[in-house]
This record gives C-alpha cells, structure tokens and sequence, in this order.
C-alpha cells in the first residue's frame, strides 16, 4: 500500500476513534499526545484497524506500540512490506 | 452530514434537545462498537439536561460485572435512550460484584436500583457438584432481590468455543458444555418471578462463538465479549430493560401490499397477488406465520394501509394460501389517508400509546412519514428482499416480555401513565417539511420516442389513480404524441431514497377554447407526493399558453380507481348537468409543490 494512503487510512481510524474530524497525526504521535489514547482506546484502535485493513494483530502486539509510526509499520509489515516507512 | 455529525454539533452548541432527536434519528448509522460509542459520548453530553430527561422514563440500573464493564455502560445507555429509557447507572467495582451483592452495606445498595443486572461469563463456573453450583447463584439472586427489593436480569453462561473432551463433553455434565448446558437449564427453572434470563449462549451462537470470544482482549482488558459482538448484547439487555419498564410494543401494524403478500391488490387483484408457489411467494407466507407466531404469544396485529377498504380485504377471503386471516387483526386501517392517521387510528381502536406500535411496511417513504411524524413508533426497517424479513423484525426484540407482572417494578404503572401523557404531545404531522426533506426532483416534458413504450405500459397497467382508465396501444400513444392540438406529458421523478423513473402521464386534447383532458395517470408507487399538483400546474401553463378558456376532465369510475376520484373537486374543478368536470382557466391557480421541477424536456 502506497505511505501516503496508509497514512490517510490510519488517520482516519484515529480520527473514528476519538471522534474528532479535524484530527492530525504524525509519526511521532503518541498516546500522551492524544488525551483519551487510553488502553480501552488501543483496543478500540486495534479493532478498527483489524477491520479496515483485514489483518490480524498478536496479543503481544496490542500493548507494545510506542507511536503512530510503529502502528503504521506494523499494519505495513502485515499487509505484505509495502508501503512501510 | 449523517444525522450523528448532527447531533454531534447540536449537543456541542447546548442544543440538547434537536441533539437528542437527531441522536434517534441516526441511531440507526451507528453499526459497529467504535460508532455506537461515539453515539454514546453525545448521548452522556446531553442526557442530564431536563428537555432530554423530561422526554425519556429513568430507570436507576445497577450493572454488577464479573468482567469490564467500561464498554458495556455507555452501549447500554445508548440502546436503552432507543428505548425511550434514561439510565442511571451504578456499576459494581471491578472484579467484586459478589462482595457487592453480600455486604448489605455496599454501595449498591445504597444506590436503590430498581433493576440489577448481572454480567457473567463462563468463566465465573466454579468446578464441584452441579448443585452446589446453581445454589451458589439462586444465593446471589436472592440475597440481590431481598436487600435491594429490584429485579435481576443475569445472562446465562456462554459456552465456550474450545472443547478439551471433544464430543463427548456433551453427553457428560460432569464437564466442559455439557456441564454449562445442565447448569444454564438449572437455573432457567430456577429464575422465578422478578428473576429473568438473558439468553447469552443463544446471543453468541447467533453471532458466531469465534467472533463472540476474543482471547487477545480477555487477556488485555477482560472483555468477556469482544467488542464487535458487544453491542448485540446491549441491545438485548436493553429490550429486556425496556419489558421489565413495562414498556414493550404490544401492537405490530402491518402494510398490505408488497409486506404481506407481493403485488399490489388495487393493480394485480387478489388472483395475481404472490404467496407461496414462487420462493418469493413462500417468503411472504413466512413473514405471515412469524406474525401469527407473534399473535398467538400475545401480540396485536393491525393492518395499516392504503388501499381501497374493500379490496384490501379481498385476499384474506379469495386466496387460500393466506396464513393470516381476517380476524387475526385486531384493528383493520384501509383507506386513503396517510399512515400516520392510520396509526394514529389504530392506537385509538386499541386504546394504547403510540409508543406500544411498531410499524412495519416495505415502502422507504412511508417508513420515513411515520419516523417524522410519529417519533414514538418503532418503525421496522424491512429488507427489500421478502426472505430478509423475518428476521430484520426478529431482531429488533421489540416484543420482548420479562415474564414478571408490573408489580415486581413497583413503579411500573407509573412508567405507563407518563407514556400516555407523552404520545399525546406531537400529534401534528408536519406533511409539507417532510416533502421538502425528500428532496424529490421531477424532469417533466412532452412524450418522447424513447419513452413510448413506458408510456404504453404505465397507460395499461396504472388502475388505481387513474382519471379516465383509457387503454392504448404504442401507435396509439405515438399518434397522440404527433397530433399537433394535443399536449402531452409524462414525468420522472426521484427523491433521496431513489429513482422512481416515469411515473405519470397526462394527455389533454385542445377542442375551441377547452383543453379536455383525455387520460392521467400515475404509478402507485408515488401517491401523496404532490406529483399531481405538479402535473397540473404544468397543464394550467400549457392552456394559458394555448389560449384555452376552460380545462375539461371526466373521472369515470371503476371499481379500482378510487384514489382519483378527489383529484378533480381537489383542484377546483366543478361538476356540470353533463357529468363533465370543468375548470375556467382565469379562476385556476397553480399549487404549491415540494417538488424541484427540472429542465422541460423538448420532443
């Protein structure tokens, strides 16, 4: 998938999940910078994600993302490689 | 902008009302958990406020979870705000709702529910002699309803996807299913008045035990459901909240035509309706034996429809394949009114509110009437395919009883008369905004080449709103269309819920000074929309035009085409010793329609 398509589509599950439209994010983006990215909200992301993209996240996975890059890559990673950063 | 954008904004600017409406209105758009609880964030900005309160019947709840309940909460508010029910909510500390229930001086106690439900999961079976087990929970039941004086909804235990023993756990209730199932069937018989069950294992079959259980987010966040299924579960424990409130639907008013059996009996007659023979056909007979299922368990069944009262009634005695018979309705609306009046009626015949109705009927437009006009009735939002139906209505669990009497709630009959006070408030339709919220645009001009052969079908097959009921063929209906002292017209018209094509023709002849007419008609499909104001207005432009002192019409009678028979006096046409109905064109004036009326098309 194309960088910046992922990005739009990640955006947008972010923008779903705390339910603000005018939302940006960055690579660097992180859970203090968002103040409802709580973990009941992770799990939120994760689900959203695993609908929109079709992928499968581990258990193991779900806890360990630092940033919205690292999501994004790990969303890249499972779509087949492309598009990771 | 979807209705939740709306309400979004509305509840953003302290508008908690309109948010509150729209909030309703776009319930239905929230599909999935995140949606539902974004729903959920705009319904706890606005749910305290009085205008929103005074319209919803509170009901304190004590949820007692043996896992998270964070999700749970706001999705259960959320369904029951659909249910007309303002949740107040006590929630039992994480991982101690046993401790809850036996310290009679918890917080839950102190909060007074009227109604506790218990949260459990499988996991929450503790291995032993099965009896030891279900005393355990009638205990917590009993110790609940003695210190709290509430009724209880406990779900019954989910059966896991995994099976260590294989087949055979089925037939051993030692373990593993077999022992879940004989304790669930304990306890069923054991759940006495005041006591219900939610039937959580048939909930998970239904969705499906892998998309019901999710390993990763137990071991996460014991969520005992995962979240795509958690919302189905709200919503169930919110019908059941909504039966222990007393407030279940008690009437389902049902469409005829098209609902209850395929075709349209004004057009089709009793004979060319279809009802079994065809897969379709059998559909339709489903739906009827779901509804008679419906009436035997209590259930009121009304017809609500527009159709000539007499033919409506025609299949029930003419077709032999009909499940439901005349007297299994226990109100009967035929007629040409619309179908708010229509319910309205019903409610009235029955001596119920009209927040006991449900509505159920194919037309998208109709439904959306009701919905605007009549907020406290459950309108059913019925598939088009027939085969979709019965479950889309199974569903919605609108009929949903506690099996417990009123007295158990004490406050019961309370809930029931404010209910009645309240389907009193907003009894005017307000018809002309929701025909501009339709949307409807037409395209209206002459008959053109590529149109004759609608033109002919619709000429031969419209017998309901049909002046004249005159049959031509396709060269007949070309040589009106080149005869130079005639004035031709069809019209196509779509709205927001689709496009309706061409669905009516007018053809006038210019005899001296009177414009007569010779044929109008219209589809059915598209009664009470003002097309036929917008086609006179077109047919008043066109006398003016050519100089015609009078328009002249005849509505001969048949036994089908009463629907048109109002169209003539309606517009100001009067009737002469001739039989004749005529129209001097300077008294005429044009109609107001809701209908954007674009380019004239040219032959």
């Amino acid at each position: 998938m194309d960088p910046n398509e992922l990005h739009n589509q990640v955006r947008d599950i972010y923008r779903r999940v705390f339910d603000r439209e005018e939302l940006e994010i960055s690579d660097e983006t992180a859970a203090k910078d968002i103040p409802d990215w709580d973990s009941l909200a992770q799990i939120n992301l994760i689900v959203a994600a695993e609908e929109a993209f079709r992928v499968r996240f581990q258990t193991a996975e779900i806890r360990a993302l630092k940033n919205v890059g690292e999501f994004k890559a790990l969303i890249a990673a499972k779509l087949g490689g492309a598009g990771r950063p | 902008m979807s209705r939740l954008s709306q309400a979004k904004a509305l509840a953003e600017r302290g508008e908690a009302g309109a948010a509150a409406e729209a909030l309703r209105a776009g319930l239905a758009e929230a599909r999935d958990c995140v949606s539902q609880l974004n729903a959920a964030k705009i319904l706890a900005k606005i749910a305290g406020h009085p205008d929103v309160a005074a319209s919803l019947h509170p009901l304190r709840l004590a949820v007692l979870g043996s896992s998270t309940t964070t999700q749970l909460i706001p999705l259960l508010r959320l369904h029951a705000f659909r249910e007309g029910l303002n949740l107040e909510v006590y929630e039992s500390p994480f991982g101690a709702f046993q401790q809850e229930i036996l310290d009679p001086g918890s917080g839950l106690y102190r909060f007074q529910p009227r109604i506790a439900l218990l949260f459990v999961n499988y996991r929450d079976v503790r291995p032993g002699p099965l009896e030891a087990e279900a005393s355990r929970w009638t205990g917590l039941w009993d110790a609940l309803r003695e210190r709290a004086r509430c009724a209880v909804v406990m779900n019954n235990f989910d059966l896991p996807v995994e099976r260590p023993w294989g087949n055979i756990e089925a037939k051993r209730p030692e373990a593993g299913i077999g022992r879940l199932r004989a304790l669930n069937a304990l306890l069923a018989s054991r759940a006495g008045s005041g006591m219900v069950i939610l039937d959580q294992e048939h909930l998970s079959a239904v969705i499906g035990k892998e998309r019901w259980h999710d390993p990763r987010f137990w071991l996460h966040a014991r969520q005992a459901i995962a979240l795509e299924a958690l919302p189905r579960y709200a919503a169930e424990a919110a019908a059941l909240l909504k039966a222990l409130a007393g407030r279940s639907r008690k009437v389902l008013a049902v469409d005829l035509d098209d609902t209850l059996w395929g075709g349209i009996v004004g057009d089709d007659g009793a004979a060319g309706l279809e009802l079994g023979q065809t897969p379709a056909g059998e559909a339709f007979l489903e739906f009827q034996r779901y509804l008679k299922s419906l009436r035997e368990r209590g259930v009121l069944l009304a017809v609500c429809s527009k159709n000539d009262p007499e033919r409506a009634r025609e299949p029930f005695a003419a077709r032999a394949e009909m499940v439901l018979r005349l007297d299994d309705f226990s109100a009967f609306e035929a007629g040409w009114h619309d179908k708010a009046e229509g319910l309205r009626r019903i409610a009235r015949a029955l001596n119920v509110g009209l927040d006991a109705v449900a509505f159920v009927d194919d037309s998208p437009l109709e439904r959306e009437l009701v919905r605007r006009c009549l907020p406290e009735v459950a309108v059913v939002d019925l598939p088009e395919d027939p085969a979709d139906r019965v479950r889309a209505l199974d569903s919605l669990r609108l009929f949903e009883t506690a099996g417990v009497s009123a007295e158990d709630l004490g406050r019961a009959s309370h809930f029931q008369a404010e209910s009645g006070r309240e389907s009193l408030k907003r009894e005017a339709p307000d018809m002309a905004s929701f025909l501009r919220d339709l949307e409807m645009a037409a395209e209206a001009g002459p008959f053109t080449e590529s149109d004759i052969d609608r033109i002919t079908q619709l000429i031969n097959k419209t017998n309901q709103f049909n002046l004249t009921t005159r049959r031509y063929g396709t060269a007949e209906v070309r040589a009106l269309m080149r005869d130079p002292s005639c004035w031709t017209l069809s019209v196509r018209l779509r709205d927001r819920f689709g496009d309706y094509g061409l669905i009516s023709v007018l053809a006038a002849r210019l005899r001296g000074k009177a414009l007569e007419v010779d044929s109008w008609l219209m589809s059915c499909r598209v009664f009470s929309r003002g097309v036929e104001h917008l086609a006179f207005n077109l047919l008043l432009e066109a006398a003016r035009r050519l100089g015609a002192a009078v328009i002249a019409a005849d509505y001969i009678p048949t036994p089908k085409n009463a629907p048109a028979r109002e169209l003539l006096p309606g517009l100001g046409f009067r009737q002469d010793s001739d039989g004749r109905w005529r129209l001097p064109v300077a008294e005429a004036r044009e109609r107001e329609v809701a209908i954007r009326h674009g380019s004239q098309r040219t032959a």
